[in-house]
């Protein structure tokens, strides 16, 4: 019998749909033996961006000529110097082939290194150099978290482009990146600085710990704290605390703070939540990304601004803002959601995690300073070092290769990571960088560390391999050189003896000052009188420059030493006519001014007032075009 | 040569024949009076019955939900670009990537329309016999089909024009979120009060002079004219601002005289080295070095290349005698900025190298000095940079430098320390850009140019329509659509694109295969301008351009192909004749 046609069509339709209800009720078991037999890829990590919703059907079907097109369409476009889309192209490549490395760091390559010296202006330049390890950081190691290369590739990047002076406007990238983590982690308080305490030495000391135990999420933060969770966490830093032999005032501040809400909670309170309620009827609402460190910020400048005030009550409603602002009795609550949206930042805008980066200072046993972009890059490699282990090789050179950046890292770190930024560094001043003695034993350490595999193959029984020697040798004489100018002479006589036992030369046997005189012989050959001056003008320019940025004991230590030199050459001088015509104190005055032209003029009278110097009166401007 | 390929030459010559013979024969069958069609090629009354004819197409269109459904893709795509067009981060980037993507999707979009609209069109309805009801009236087959072509051109037209009217207005409203941001960060960090803020935001679309970085920019006289501040003071809010927007503001700069203008570009006339081509073959041949193998025309061909290398070439310290470009004659006064463009190549990779003076050059670029106009005269103008090689670089000229009659005098100087040969691919590696109208003008330019191969393949849809079903038609039309669009990759995939010269290769074998592949994409190709991509980068791209596009693509070739499409629906039968 002859179906109706209407009547087959629905026969037809029911008959696909239950086969289709059929066919999906395989698929959790199918997946289920996916799993089993490791044929699924891992799953994303939480807050990662997921591949566009147009891209993803793509990543199943017609993904080639898509890929391809878009690698035409990006070679061709980057030839023509045409870079307005670059970053989205190299996004939509990226998302396209996920799992493949060597595209992310290619794309990241490009941008970083290719289109970025394209251009002229540092800002332009700088944009592109983040674009690059941006793209790998933020989203091609989350999607490849086990993969070395990309860590390998991110840390290279932070650290040959930012940190390195390779490029031409290494400066910019480095004022920018630090200028980023100090807005991340807080200007220091108001009473910070005091003497022998720089600014600096609030991010060289700045406490992780606290962020680490911080709340993960903004409905933790507002509820009820979780007392037992809170106790085990306080047991695990008290049972630190003990191991250690004097107390951490870092890990006493997170005990004090936990059990701060740890109190709360057996109370049965949100001991934030009514804070954040009080802080919303002035129209900040403190659960609300940006908004409470925006509120903070502009309390610090002064920009505050209340909206949807009546009119007169303005004032009034500003000083019961900042009097809750500065309350006593709120103090606990705004560190607690000051720290938790810092830890939010650290995790969600630079990828770093605050519980690893105090398991990281534990081990190397000194505090990054993260306005360095070496100190990232070490954070990358340990974290490509621990994750790595998607490829077993006999010899990982991509892992080799990130095990070299960290030395790399610490090693200029030694060199110029102590990081001072300037009064105007949000004009461009860029920051200033001397020696950071804190990372000589983190160095010295990797030496010792990294001989210990090579040792038991070489004859002579020295700690550090012959591998490493002439480099290791010359790191601690430095060493001693810079802990000798910072005043530190128990640490210099340490390494002194550590090099005249395990390394005997003859111009140790004169004892460290003998050594430090023949270190300092060419501040001491000074027959010359140009000469001389040229090193006086050096040191004392280079005080100046200290004086400009703040650090006054570096700068001291300056010009006494070339004082010493004055002093020094003036008393061996065989005839008065080589002598130098004018004082000591009349070369700093005509240094402090000739420098002082190429200083904003704040600067410029900061430094005459540190020095006892008159400032020169300002000139006159001119208002004229280059025409006129 | 053909000695040693006769067989390839017969069989080449045999298809040659068949083609003719069956093309003779297809002309002189269509052109016989044929009992079923009514009116033949007569042209009264032609305009009423096309457009009825169009309308009827239209509304079969719109019934059909294909014309509604690609129109409602426009429609949202346009926003989402809108939204989602970050481009580089700066305004100049965000504007450039919405045009292109927006414009760049709609004309993709409308390509497709138009495959499935004209495919469709008649196809659909001799396959459903509801052609009866047409045929059967008083109007000849030609007309039928040029009413179904305009029916799919006026589709066509209203979608682009909303198309580009949502662009216009899309870029607008980015430049004027923009501002909007400027002003409002100009008050909170700059200081300043709203009047000034507004005052200082109103005057960038005035600034003058050529543009320059940090405290030169032009940008910061004319804020420091609108505030009534001195420069210095300027400087310092602005430093204040944030990064992005600093180099946003300069970037608004670039894009308001760079992309949101019409501008046409002059190159250099390659030489005529005929003379010199003469002399040097003349010179070979009384010395008896004609090189062995090779006829005379490869000769001269080679010298002539050498001689344009040698023309192309700046050595080492050299200096290029300047080239001489006929612009327009530049409008005193006004705010007339040129732009020299330029794509400079050195062999292989150039290293960094640091100076004695601690300047660094870094790798890959090269130390360039370029002198515009006379230099015996103060008006000249001297750039000394560093430019990256192998890409295109941009600078702008001040029209001082212009002489009176148009003629701009441009001088190379290589005087990069690392001493490498600078060449130039002229003429398209040298152009000097000048303002030639707005960018109304030229959006609508774009418009009229995006509208050209969508009537080239209108033509071929319809005339695919004619003796193909509908999925066959639009599958060959797509794939043609697509071989146009990709002949650029097939002639590099192929290696016979003009810069290639084979090195080893049969000679014949290789100008064969570029000749087959010229003629192919010469035969499938609509369009040879690209509109998008102009619009994008601000460049005209001129009536005499439209005109030359018009003439080519939609009257020769778009006629052509409906003339062969008119051909064949005379001929066919639409109905069975029963007896």
């Amino acid at each position: 019998m002859a179906m109706h046609p209407s009547t087959r069509k629905w026969v037809f339709a029911l008959a696909a749909l239950g086969l289709l209800c059929a066919a999906s009720s395989r698929v959790a078991p199918l997946d289920v033996q996916r799993e089993s037999h490791k044929l699924v890829l891992p799953p994303l990590p939480e807050g990662i961006a997921q591949p566009s919703m147009l891209l993803r059907p793509l990543l199943a079907v017609g993904r080639a000529p898509v890929v391809a097109y878009l690698w035409m369409r990006a070679s061709k476009l980057k030839e023509e110097k045409l870079y307005f889309d670059a970053y989205q192209l190299s996004q939509m490549i990226c998302e396209l082939q996920p799992r493949f490395a060597s595209v992310w760091s290619f794309q990241a390559w490009n941008m970083a290194y290719n289109i970025s010296v394209t251009l002229k202006s540092p800002e332009e330049r700088w944009r592109w150099v983040r674009n690059g390890y941006e793209l790998l950081r933020d989203q091609g190691i989350p999607m490849n978290p086990t993969n070395t290369q990309l860590y390998k590739e991110l840390s290279w990047m932070l650290y040959h482009k930012v940190a390195d002076i390779m490029d031409n406007e290494h400066w910019y990238y480095k004022l920018q990146f630090a200028l980023q983590m100090e807005d991340i982690l807080g200007r220091p308080p108001e009473d910070y600085v005091r003497p022998g305490r720089v600014r600096g030495d609030f991010y060289r000391n700045y406490n992780y710990q606290v962020l680490a135990v911080a709340p993960q999420n903004v409905e933790e933060l507002l509820a009820v704290p979780d007392v037992e969770r809170l106790s085990e966490t306080i047991a695990g830093l008290e049972a630190s605390q003990a191991q250690r032999q004097e107390e951490d005032p870092q890990v006493r501040e997170a005990i004090e703070a936990l059990e701060w809400l740890r109190d709360a909670g057996e109370q049965g309170v949100s001991p934030v939540r009514g804070f954040v309620e009080r802080l919303r009827e002035f129209g900040f609402d403190a659960a609300e990304e940006g908004v409470y460190l925006g509120l903070l910020a502009s309390l610090r400048d002064g920009a505050v601004q209340l909206v949807g005030v009546e009119p007169g009550h303005y004032e009034t409603r500003l000083h019961e803002l900042k009097a809750l602002m500065s309350d006593k009795a709120t103090q606990n609550a705004r560190l607690a959601i000051e720290r938790y949206w810092r830890a939010d930042r650290l995790r969600h805008e630079v990828k770093l995690d605050p519980e690893r980066l105090v398991r990281l200072h534990e081990a190397f046993g000194m505090i990054f300073d993260y306005r360095l972009a070496e100190a990232h890059a070490v954070y990358w490699t340990s974290l490509g070092i621990e994750k790595g282990v998607d490829r077993q090789r006999a010899i990982d050179v991509h892992r080799l290769n990130t095990q070299r950046i960290v030395a790399y890292a610490v090693q200029r770190m030694f060199h110029r990571g102590r990081l001072a930024m300037s009064r105007n560094s949000e004009m461009g001043e860029p920051p200033l960088l001397s020696p950071d003695v804190r990372a000589i034993p983190v160095l010295f350490d990797t030496f010792i560390e990294r001989s210990k595999e090579y040792l038991p193959f070489e004859k002579q029984q020295t700690p550090v391999s012959t591998n490493f020697i002439t480099g290791f040798i010359g790191f601690v004489r430095r060493a001693i050189l810079r802990y000798h100018e910072a005043g530190m002479q128990d640490e210099a006589q340490e390494l002194f003896d550590f090099l005249r036992e395990n390394y005997p030369d003859p111009m140790y046997l004169a004892g460290l000052d003998g050594f430090l005189v023949a270190q300092f012989l060419y501040d001491r050959d000074t027959d010359d009188m140009p000469r001389t001056l040229a090193r006086i003008d050096a040191l004392v320019g280079r005080a100046l420059r200290l004086y400009a940025y703040d650090e006054d004991d570096d700068a001291v230590r300056c010009l006494a030493r070339g004082k010493q030199i004055y002093d020094y050459y003036q008393a061996n001088i065989i005839s008065d006519r080589l002598e130098i015509p004018l004082t000591y104190g009349e070369i700093v005055e005509r240094l402090t001014h000739r420098f002082g032209g190429t200083m904003y003029r704040e600067t410029y009278e900061r430094v005459c007032a540190k020095l006892g110097v008159e400032p020169l009166p300002v000139k006159g401007e001119t208002t004229g075009s280059p025409g006129e | 040569m053909v000695e040693k390929h006769y067989w390839f030459m017969i069989m080449f010559g045999f298809g040659c024949l068949i083609g003719l013979v069956t093309l003779v024969y297809v002309v002189r069958r269509a052109f016989r009076r044929e009992a079923g069609e009514i009116g033949g090629w007569e042209l009264g009354g032609a305009g009423t019955r096309i457009a009825a004819v169009t309308r009827t197409t239209l509304a079969e269109g719109l019934r059909a939900k294909v014309a509604s459904g690609f129109a409602l893709l426009i429609l949202v795509s346009i926003p989402i670009f809108w939204l989602t067009a970050d481009g580089d981060g700066t305004i100049k980037g965000q504007v450039q990537m919405f045009m292109s993507y927006a414009l760049g999707f709609t004309g993709f979009l409308l390509a497709l329309l138009t495959i499935l609209f004209s495919c469709r069109s008649l196809s659909i309805e001799v396959a459903s016999r509801q052609i009866y009801s047409i045929a059967s009236k008083p109007i000849p087959r030609w007309q039928i089909l040029a009413g179904k072509w305009f029916g799919v051109m006026c589709l066509n037209v209203f979608l682009l024009a909303l198309a580009c009217g949502a662009t216009y207005v899309g870029t607008r409203a980015i430049v004027s979120r923009f501002k909007q941001d400027l002003a409002h960060e100009l008050e909170l960090r700059g200081g300043l009060t709203p009047a000034q803020a507004a005052n200082a935001v109103a005057v960038l679309d005035s600034v003058k002079g050529i543009g320059k970085h940090g405290a030169e920019s032009p940008i910061v006289y004319a804020m420091a004219d609108a505030l009534g501040q001195p420069q210095n003071q300027v400087v310092e809010t602005l430093l204040r601002l944030s990064e992005p927007t600093r180099v946003n503001l300069r970037r608004f700069d670039e894009l308001r005289r760079q992309v949101l203008v019409s501008r046409a570009s002059v190159s250099p006339k390659p030489p005529d080295l005929t003379e010199m081509v003469d002399e040097r073959y003349e010179a070979l041949k009384e010395e008896d070095r004609l090189p062995d193998g090779m006829t005379t025309g490869e000769i001269r061909k080679q010298i002539k290349a050498d001689l344009m290398g040698d023309y192309c070439t700046i050595p080492p310290g050299g200096f290029r005698q300047p080239w001489r470009l006929q612009g327009p004659v530049p409008e005193q006064g006004s705010d007339y900025i040129m732009s020299l463009r330029f794509k400079v190549h050195v062999g292989g990779q150039l290293p960094a190298v640091r100076l004695p003076n601690g300047l660094t050059l870094e790798d890959d670029k090269l130390l360039c000095m370029w002198i515009i106009g006379d230099p015996t005269t103060p008006d000249f103008y001297e750039v000394r940079e560093l430019f990256p090689v192998r890409s295109y670089e941009e600078f702008e000229i001040p029209v001082s430098c212009v002489e009176e009659d148009g003629t701009v005098s441009v001088m190379f100087g290589n005087i990069d320390p690392r001493r490498v040969d600078a060449v130039f691919d002229l003429p398209s590696g040298l152009e000097v850009r000048y303002g030639v109208g707005s960018f109304e003008s030229n959006i609508f330019q774009a418009f009229l140019a995006i509208l050209i191969p969508l009537t080239c393949l209108a033509s071929f849809g319809v005339c695919a329509s004619t003796f193909l079903s509908f999925p066959v038609g639009t599958l060959i039309v797509m794939a043609l659509w697509a071989i146009t669009s990709s002949m650029g990759f097939l002639q590099e995939a192929l290696a016979v694109t003009s810069e290639y010269a084979p090195p080893d290769y049969s000679e014949f074998l290789f100008v064969l295969r570029r000749w087959i592949v010229d003629a192919i994409g010469w035969a499938l190709a609509i369009g040879d301008c690209n509109p998008v991509d102009q619009l994008r980068e601000g460049r005209a791209i001129g009536w005499m351009t439209l005109w030359a596009n018009f003439w080519k693509f939609t009257l020769l070739k778009g006629g052509a192909v409906m003339f062969v499409g008119v051909l064949v629906f005379r001929r066919r039968e639409l109905a069975s004749v029963i007896v």
